[in-house]
């Protein structure tokens, strides 16, 4: 069973120290502080153009802080040898290039390039973690179709099926849900629970659903205008003013009936008046 | 435990002992389509040692190859017509590389350095230096390589607005292609009659004048680099398929990998013009040939090395033999048939929507 390498036992810690990130001249955020504690499922919340995925890109060396340090196990990321790297902390970014007519397990396998050397191209190692991130995302029995002819849902599957494939401890994911139904971003969300629970993999993911972070996420990161403004647990994080500020809308938070944990209902965005009273007479109990 | 091997799903997967950590996984029909590609590139490279004023039997070949020819044979076959096969054969897998480079930095099947200017550029280069300096092959490569890089450069610069992806890029290198074209034919028009000759010949892409002393150097400095570029960038070509973030999150470094992919692309470019001046097509087409026959995604440069090397050989055989009596410049017979496939390329990639 030796084979079937869990990723490293060693406690990954990833934190971004003080860091200001920026593209060119335009800065998007400074003096952020972030830590990622290490087995959380993360989510990192926030309105339209925010920061968040420049966060994740700074998290994950995509973008070199011009200011501060991101550090993995205590070591400067950008000081890091890339396999090294990315054996410990796994990817999948927002803009991916499908080659045309790739099949499933063609793109699976290239996620082993950071276990693999000139000499050792395709180990037992490489097969068993190409054969269990396929199980796990549920791609099996799709091995042989071309990536660019499935439904979005499966592509998005194949595409995280890659990631998983390089067996990183912890695995950042950049909007994964965005262009897909409703449906399919539960099977995703559900399926990243399942790694976070079963493997204990750090996993941090950028979302745009605010309830579907309070289910899932077991540490947010709520980020406004290029600031952290709050770091925590949902329950701790997702309180009516903190929504009245960062997302500008007004909301009522209860109790989630299925996790006990919060849910939001928002009622109308900050600066305009309340919808007409039909609506909310449907709306209550 | 030792070696072992084991064919499943098509692959064939060969591992040492374990602690050894050697191991590889080679597609069947990847390794059989290579050898295949290889195999027909030396039957017409045998063919084109047979064939000539004075024709030989394969026996009468393969004999002067091993050493035990006339001396009429080794005149004919070693002399006079191996280094022309063999450049053949070399320029053909360096043209097959380089626009697999090509296509794999511009993320386009049409982003072959004949389409984005790079060739059109380099031939008015070099024909301007023959014209204006002199047909030394030192001067004529630099030459090339300016007059390629320059409007390599003005053609991004035009069609950055829309990347380097689709239509846009392919519309700019026809535009300046056609300008270069325009600018060389002045310069054979003002240069002297004599010297217009040699630009001429220089400018269609010919191996007439290939010969061991003369190209020799080019030839071996580019079969070395196309080993060097192969072995370098060949593992990290298939993650830098999958998009800049993509290949950076499986720990290559993209920035410095696409300054490499573009020395080197151009680089052999460079060299096979400034050696037998601009062959167009082979670049654009061997790499298409070679991934569709081996059944690859993406970037793949042995099989394109391959194709190149077939296309080119097959090409100069029959620019040679095909009107008896008149030898014809290679590049005539690439451009014929590379217009059509272009054509058709065309036509099918917008079929897809792929442009």
């Amino acid at each position: 069973m030796n084979t079937h390498a869990r990723p490293a036992q060693s406690l990954p810690s990833l934190r971004a120290d003080d860091i200001t990130m920026a593209y060119d001249d335009r800065v998007i955020g400074e003096n952020l502080t972030v830590g990622v504690p290490d087995g959380e499922f993360t989510v990192i919340l926030g309105p339209n153009a925010c920061g968040k995925s420049t966060l994740l890109r700074s998290l994950s060396r995509l973008l070199k802080p011009t200011a501060g340090t991101v550090y993995l196990d205590g070591k400067d990321i950008h000081r890091m040898r890339g396999k090294d790297l990315a054996t410990r902390l796994g990817l999948l970014p927002q803009s991916t290039v499908t080659p045309a007519g790739i099949p499933v397990l063609d793109l699976v396998r290239r996620g082993r390039y950071p276990h693999q050397s000139a000499l050792s191209r395709w180990s037992h190692e490489d097969e068993a973690s190409v054969r269990r991130a396929l199980e796990q995302t549920g791609m099996t029995e799709l091995t042989g179709r071309p990536v660019d002819e499935l439904s979005g849902g499966q592509r998005q599957r194949a595409w995280v099926a890659m990631a998983l494939a390089q067996e990183s401890p912890i695995l950042l994911l950049d909007e994964p849900t965005t262009f897909l139904d409703v449906s399919h971003q539960i099977a995703l969300l559900d399926l990243f629970a399942e790694l976070n629970r079963s493997a204990g993999r750090t996993i941090v993911a950028v979302l745009h659903d605010i309830n579907h972070a309070a289910r899932y996420a077991g540490h947010l990161v709520v980020m406004s205008a290029g600031r952290v403004v709050a770091q925590g647990s949902p329950a701790e994080v997702l309180t009516s003013d903190l929504l009245a500020e960062v997302f500008d809308v007004e909301a009522t938070i209860i109790e989630d009936p299925v996790n006990g944990g919060p849910h939001i209902i928002t009622r109308h965005q900050g600066s305009r008046p309340a919808p007409t009273a039909p609506i909310l007479r449907k709306v209550a109990p | 435990m030792t070696a072992w091997i084991s064919a499943e799903q098509g692959d064939l997967t060969v591992r040492g002992p374990r602690r050894l950590r050697v191991s590889a996984r080679v597609p069947v029909r990847y390794a059989a389509v290579c050898a295949l590609l290889v195999a027909a590139t030396a039957g017409v490279t045998v063919a084109a040692l047979m064939l000539g004023k004075v024709n030989y039997s394969p026996a009468q070949v393969l004999s002067t190859l091993t050493g035990d020819g006339t001396r009429v044979t080794e005149l004919f076959i070693l002399q006079w017509r191996l280094p022309r096969a063999v450049a053949a054969v070399v320029l053909g897998t360096m043209l097959g590389v380089a626009g697999a480079l090509f296509q794999c930095i511009t993320r386009n099947p049409l982003g072959s350095p004949d389409i984005i200017g790079f060739t059109a550029g380099a031939s008015a280069g070099g024909v301007a230096v023959i014209t204006f300096v002199g047909p030394g092959i030192a001067l004529v490569a630099g030459g090339a390589l300016a007059g390629g890089l320059v409007v390599t450069l003005l053609v991004v610069l035009f069609a950055r607005d829309g990347g380097t992806a689709g239509f846009r890029l392919v519309i700019v290198g026809i535009g300046l292609n056609a300008m270069m074209v325009a600018l060389e034919t002045y310069f054979y028009l003002i240069a002297d009659s004599d010297i217009s000759q040699v630009a001429a010949v220089w400018g269609a892409g010919s191996l007439n004048a290939v010969s061991f002393s003369h190209t020799g150097p080019a030839l071996a400095t580019g079969a070395v680099l196309t080993i060097l570029v192969c072995a370098g960038l060949q593992r990290a070509l298939p993650v830098f398929d999958l998009g800049e973030d993509t290949a950076a999150a499986l720990g290559v470094r993209p920035a410095r990998l696409r300054l490499l992919l573009v020395l080197g692309g151009v680089v052999l470019v460079a060299v096979v013009t400034a050696a037998a001046g601009p062959i167009a097509f082979v670049a654009l087409a061997a790499p298409h040939v070679g991934r569709r026959l081996a059944g690859t995604y993406g970037t793949a440069l042995l099989p394109a090395a391959c194709a190149g090397a077939l296309i080119l050989s097959s090409a100069d055989l029959v620019a040679q033999h095909a009107v008896p009596g008149h030898a014809f410049p290679v590049g005539v017979v690439t451009v014929a048939v590379g217009g059509v496939y272009l054509l058709s390329l065309l036509v099918r990639e917008n079929r897809k929507g792929t442009l």
